[in-house]
Order: C-alpha cells, then structure tokens, then sequence
C-alpha cells in the first residue's frame, strides 16, 4: 500500500488506473441494465464501489495511486458510453432516442419502446422510467 | 495540477453524470434529491479531508459540469424525438 509520502511506481500507477478503469465500466454497465427507478441505496452502492473504504484503503487520497484511479475510472466510464454512443451511430436499428427510453426498430419495421421493469436485450443507456409507457408504437 | 486532483475530477465526471441521468425521473422531490445531497457529501467528505478546498472544488466543479452536460444532452434528446415524460403530473 502506497501513502501519501510514498511516491508509487509506474506499474502500480498502470494498475491503479486500469483498476479504475475496469470500475468505471462496470458502473456503466450495471446502470445501462438496472430494471428500476433510482434508489437511494443504488447511489450508496456506487459510493462504495467508487469512492468507498475499500477503495480508499487500496488507494489512499491525495497519493498519486488515487489519481491514477480517478482517472482511470472516467476513462472507463466515458469509454464504455463512447462505445455506446458509436455502436448506436452505426447501427440502423437504433437512434439516439434509445438513449432515453431503450426503444429500437424490430426487424419487421416497427419501433419498439420496451416496458419499464422487464427492460428487452440491451437495456438502455442508463435506465428506464418507473412505470410502463407503452409497447409497439 | 496533481495527480491526486485529476483523480478527484475523475471521480467527479463520474458522479455527475450519474447524476444527470435523474434528469425527469425524480418523483419524490422531498426525498431523493437531500438523499443525492447527502450521497454526494459523502463520497466528497475524503477528498476534502485528504485534497483539502482545492480537492473539494476540482471534484465539485468536474461534478457539476459532468451533471450539466448530461441533463442538457438528455433534454435535447428529449426535445428532438418528442420523447414525451409520462410522469409529468407526479414530480415534486
């Protein structure tokens, strides 16, 4: 474990913001596929896989093993919504409305807007709405 | 800039984004946004023991910056497809 009077290696600085990384993604992903409306809780949980003790202890703040994880972090969060956001621009199924509510096109034309709570393959880009708001449009 | 900053930026880009996403989904306003409050203090409280005010204000800025670009993106999406909230009526 580094401290603050430490100066960390390069190889412990590449792991930390890898870890991060990894972390970042993660967060993204467990997001993009949660069934439900934001709860308090969910926001506890992130807390503790972000910026809990656990990290904390891994990674104290202020050394430079902290820097290389925050950074890592956004660069696997934001990269996994870059890759989102290309995938999306490539396909012809989606638009950037998927981004709001999951809705794509089927492959008989129709648009599909998935009901909230039973999210279809993919999810969304972040989550859905708390209550059902319709089906085949 | 210190390394230890630039991570306090990451992880504020990261939580304001996740904040963003609340953007036209808070439905019990009473309840959940002094939980976002008190949610945010807490993951700030370590950054400002250990980074101090300059700590706190790369983290806070980065976070509010990640929360304003996320909610104005969501709302031009919103705008240009006409997705429509259909809990209008039930936020508070």
């Amino acid at each position: 474990m580094s401290t603050a009077g430490q100066s960390a290696s390069v190889l412990q600085l590449i792991g930390a913001g890898c870890f991060g990384a990894i972390i970042g993604w993660y967060v993204y992903y467990i997001n993009r596929y949660r069934k439900a409306d934001v709860q308090l809780s969910d926001l506890v949980t992130v807390i503790g896989v972000i910026g809990g003790s656990a990290i904390l202890a891994l990674f104290p703040t202020g050394t430079d093993l902290f820097g290389a994880y925050g950074i890592g972090l956004a660069v696997g969060f934001f990269g996994y919504f870059l890759v989102l956001i290309i995938l999306v621009g490539v396909s012809e199924n989606f638009e950037a409305d998927w981004f709001l509510d999951g809705r794509r096109k089927l492959p008989d034309g129709t648009i599909f807007v998935p009901q909230v709570g039973t999210p279809a393959a993919g999810g969304t880009a972040m989550a859905a709405d708390k209550k059902p708001q319709g089906g085949m449009q | 800039m210190s390394s230890a900053l630039l991570g306090a930026l990451g992880v504020g880009l990261v939580w304001g984004w996740l904040l963003g996403m609340n953007e036209g989904r808070i439905f019990r306003g009473w309840r959940t946004v002094p939980g976002l409050a008190l949610t945010s203090l807490i993951l700030a409280a370590p950054i400002v023991w250990f980074q101090g005010i300059l700590g706190l204000a790369g983290f806070g800025g980065a976070a509010f910056l990640a929360w304003w670009l996320h909610v104005e993106w969501r709302q031009t999406l919103r705008q240009r497809f006409s997705v429509t909230d259909a809990h209008e009526g039930e936020r508070s």
